[in-house]
């Protein structure tokens, strides 16, 4: 038999082959619908939206305000492609509600959402501070710079900070240097306060996280400028207020499933360990592992212990990021299942899964359902309280996603207008 | 309307979109179709990738980039064209499947399952697999035309493989 890359390649050829060369159809380069949607947004920077911070900008200087240490362990979004969330499906083992639970359990009244205004990739990507409750915009920052765009946001426990990782592409690459602004916002939800930060970072962030009393972050970076060691992962630890940073390195493998993939790190409570998801480029590995911050040495690995081994596809089993709850209790990550033929009677287990960080063992599978298609079949987590018991999640629905609070298996229905990216929606 | 708007495009950018255009747009067309099997939706987001790189021509520091560039506004707009498509039932069995009763023709059933594996994989593991098997990119140009690193290109193929053998074996 051919080998599975065989396969693909004759099945791919084959397709791509029933587009005969006589048939391109000639260039139509319509320029003027494309400019007039595109550009309006060139046209809208930080002091349209945040005039009032512009000021208080330019006294201001770098200020990292302190904040409150909190339990909950709080995560990124990262830019992508997507539309608006349509309804959940109706699984029979689990339940949703449409009101009733922001505030309580600790869950933030707001959050950061990524939007653009057209491809993300080709289009500038802005933040929007929400309402968890309502989803109603408070205020909207805009990329720094023309042809910047935000690329990720992570935030504090404190549901007040946050930070926004921007970065402007150049010379032909999707992705430039990396710059970061550290954003306040008041006890209403406005902004009030946004500080670039005294740091950059290279352009190939995979993960990004501000600690839980917002004095540190965490940067998943490959430098991609060693020629000895081309595949290198450094986990970077930046103290805001000086830009002190602490580095572990290791070779020959990645952090998180690719660029800006702001869930792949995630911190304990106490900001003393840092979760990441981590894949070897070779032999074992992969999984989540848990690097401890406090002790000295600067690899990678060899400061940090595995606390999930992923690589079993026949059940159940993480097929998103996995972060750490706040103390530190169990690893919790958007799982998936497919089962069926493809084309037919496909089917999809979807949940959201515990896992012990001293066992390794699954603990609990919260919303656990099954839905009929495969597309969008990613269960997205986007924050977590200190013990995993109540999350902010998207759960698919034929591609798209309904995102809403999960105590158990009762999900309390959230409105999240102008998603991105339906896997994850916001950043708590 | 917005004064920039009005802004003619840089000087040779109509000759340099249309030259690139003229080698490359077959290639791209079909590289739609493989990840979307649909030939209209492809024929779309080509033009719409070239409309966008006409634009940005005098943006460009390095021309000789601009395939790079378009090829990864056609990735894009491809997955933006499976999302939005993933959201209407009555289309989601048409994901990889030829659009047409001669293109179906020319498809064995082999090559037909072999598709709609690929089709049910992850964005990033679906761009990952075409771009390297397909179009036998390197490492480097895959990471550039998606805009990641080379280590996560490496991650997402083995994951990617992983999961295609796992579901061709059930069917098997």
């Amino acid at each position: 038999m051919n080998s599975l890359e065989d396969r693909i390649r004759a099945a791919t050829a084959a397709a791509a082959d029933t587009v005969r060369p006589h048939s391109v159809p000639p260039l139509k380069l319509r320029t003027e619908q494309m400019t007039s949607a595109s550009l309006d947004a060139g046209g809208r920077r930080w002091t349209r939206m945040l005039a009032p911070v512009a000021a208080a900008l330019a006294v201001a200087g770098v200020i990292v305000a302190a904040v409150q240490v909190g339990g909950a362990v709080h995560h990124g979004t990262a830019a992508g492609n997507g539309g608006n969330a349509a309804p959940p499906p109706a699984p029979s083992s689990v339940s949703t509600e449409t009101t009733g639970n922001v505030g309580r359990d600790g869950v933030p009244l707001y959050y950061v959402a990524l939007n653009s205004t057209g491809n993300p990739v080709t289009h500038p990507v802005y933040a929007v501070v929400r309402a968890t409750e309502t989803g109603a915009a408070l205020g909207t920052i805009q990329p720094s710079v023309p042809g910047g765009t935000i690329r990720a946001v992570t935030a504090a426990a404190d549901d007040r900070t946050f930070v926004l990782d921007e970065s402007k592409a150049g010379n032909g690459n999707l992705v430039g240097t990396r710059w970061f602004y550290l954003l306040r916002l008041s006890a209403a939800g406005k902004p009030v306060s946004l500080t670039k930060l005294p740091f950059t970072a290279g352009r190939l962030i995979t993960g990004v996280a501000l600690s839980p009393d917002g004095k540190r972050l965490a940067v998943a970076v490959q430098p991609q400028d060693n020629p000895k060691y081309p595949n290198l992962t450094e986990v970077r630890v930046y103290t805001l207020a000086t830009a002190a940073v602490r580095t572990w390195t290791q070779n020959n493998g990645v952090i998180g499933s690719g660029e800006d993939d702001a869930m792949s790190v995630s911190w304990t409570a106490d900001g003393r360990e840092l979760a990441f998801d981590w894949g070897p480029g070779s032999g074992p590995g992969l999984g989540a592992w848990l690097l401890d911050t406090t002790r000295g040495g600067t690899g990678l690995l060899a400061n940090s212990h595995q606390v999930l081994s992923l690589g079993r596809l026949d059940t159940l089993s993480c097929q998103t990021d996995q972060i750490v709850s706040g103390d530190g209790s169990v690893i919790i990550c958007g799982a998936a299942k497919v089962s069926g033929q493809p084309g037919g009677s496909e089917s999809v287990e979807v949940g959201f899964q515990e896992y012990s960080t001293t066992t390794g063992k699954v603990v609990r599978t919260l919303y656990r359902h099954t839905i009929s298609q495969a597309q969008g079949s990613s269960a997205g987590l986007m924050w977590s309280n200190a013990s995993g018991s109540v999350l902010i999640v998207a759960v698919p629905n034929s591609g798209s996603g309904q995102v809403g609070i999960l105590h158990g298996n009762t999900l309390t229905r959230l409105t999240v207008p102008n998603v991105l990216n339906p896997e994850f929606a916001g950043t708590w | 309307m917005h004064l920039r708007d009005r802004l003619p495009p840089q000087p040779g950018a109509l000759d340099g979109v249309t030259a690139l255009y003229r080698e490359h747009a077959l290639g791209l067309i079909r590289l739609a179709v493989v990840m979307m099997g649909d030939r209209q939706a492809a024929e779309d987001v080509v033009q719409d990738a070239f409309a966008e790189l006409y634009r940005r021509w005098h943006t460009l520091s390095d021309t000789s980039k601009a395939l790079g560039y378009v090829r990864s506004s056609v990735l894009n707009g491809s997955r933006t064209v499976l999302r939005k498509r993933a959201r209407q039932p009555a289309h989601g069995d048409q994901l990889m499947a030829p659009s047409s009763p001669e293109a179906e023709a020319l498809l064995s059933e082999e090559h037909r399952e072999v598709l709609e594996a690929i089709r049910r994989l992850p964005d990033r593991q679906r761009e990952a697999l075409v771009l390297r098997f397909y179009l036998d990119l390197t490492e480097g140009d895959i990471a550039k035309s998606m805009g990641i690193s080379r280590g996560t290109v490496k991650s997402t193929t083995s994951r990617a493989l992983a999961a295609l053998r796992r579901t061709l074996e059930n069917q098997s």
